[in-house]
């Protein structure tokens, strides 16, 4: 009881702190907010269960975005035979945010999603991450466990690509 | 509006839903609930297997007790003087009769002396 006591306070503590963080990365990968909130919640439930064997050795956040990324590529093999190319749900939800402002504006947004949604795997994860994470390179590359010069570097590749279509 | 501010626009607010915690608070509590249920099982399984390993344990060493105490030097003895009386006594023929009486009614006497070994010794 009180292992769990511990535990339970362990993922209070984790919880605001990458709750955002664990749903982001599991939604570059799936683009379905459904499917990454799923992944979210198994992603926490993994960690509470494994929290007693934790040694350590690696950053705690290492261990989250491992577990994270395995989660979702576990989620995202399931469920390939479904994936669309872009969140129904997410596109509903940027139409209407920018109902509130004007036609012209959520076009935009609408096409500009869709046109983040057509780049290359990687490019994709790395702006939707770093425009998610208040546009760290560190943490992208934590995140995705890759340099952050290669970050860099898809970053500027998708940035390019995406202005030219813009 | 520059891509940077766009694509900031497009990112920085999809969160999880708002009830979100209460939802993982919910499956923790279920998992408490399966993994209790899972050291409760556990340790009945164990303490059967403790049970059957004492058990027989203890049988095997009430029939190695018994097995040392009528299995001894004299009782070896007898047993040899029996055989010598019977090969010098018998012809080979009779022998021949009598040895699958002789072993069977052995290998029977081996196999319940656990069972009646206890009970003789109760009285």
């Amino acid at each position: 009881m009180e292992v769990d006591n511990r535990r339970d306070q362990a993922i209070a503590a984790l919880l605001p702190q990458y709750r955002r963080k664990v749903f982001g990365l599991a939604y570059s990968y799936l683009r379905n907010r459904d499917a990454a909130e799923d992944v979210t919640q198994d992603v926490f439930i993994k960690i509470w269960r494994a929290l007693p064997s934790y040694d350590g050795r690696a950053s705690m956040s290492t261990w989250i975005y491992a577990i994270t990324r395995n989660t979702s590529l576990s989620a995202l093999r399931a469920r390939r035979s479904h994936a669309s190319l872009s969140d129904p749900e997410v596109m509903a939800e940027v139409d209407t945010a920018a109902d509130s402002t004007s036609a012209e504006a959520a076009a935009d947004a609408g096409a500009l999603m869709r046109l983040v949604n057509q780049l290359p795997g990687k490019q994709r994860q790395v702006v939707m991450l770093f425009y998610m994470q208040e546009q760290s390179h560190e943490e992208v590359s934590a995140m995705l466990a890759m340099p952050i010069g290669t970050v860099k570097t898809l970053l500027h590749r998708a940035r390019q690509r995406l202005g030219d279509s813009v | 509006m520059n891509l940077d501010t766009k694509l900031a626009a497009l990112f920085s607010g999809l969160d999880t839903r708002a009830d979100f915690n209460a939802r993982l608070l919910e499956r923790l509590h279920k998992e408490i609930a399966e993994e209790a249920r899972r050291a409760e099982e556990a340790l009945r399984l164990e303490q059967l297997r403790h049970r059957i390993a004492t058990r027989e344990l203890r049988s095997s060493r009430q029939w190695k007790q018994a097995f040392g105490r009528y299995v001894n030097l004299e009782t070896v003895g007898i047993g040899a003087l029996a055989g010598l009386l019977i090969t010098t006594t018998w012809s080979a023929d009779q022998i021949r009769q009598v040895v699958p009486a002789i072993a069977t009614a052995l290998g029977l006497l081996l196999a319940v002396a656990p069972v009646l070994l206890p009970l003789l010794r109760r009285r």
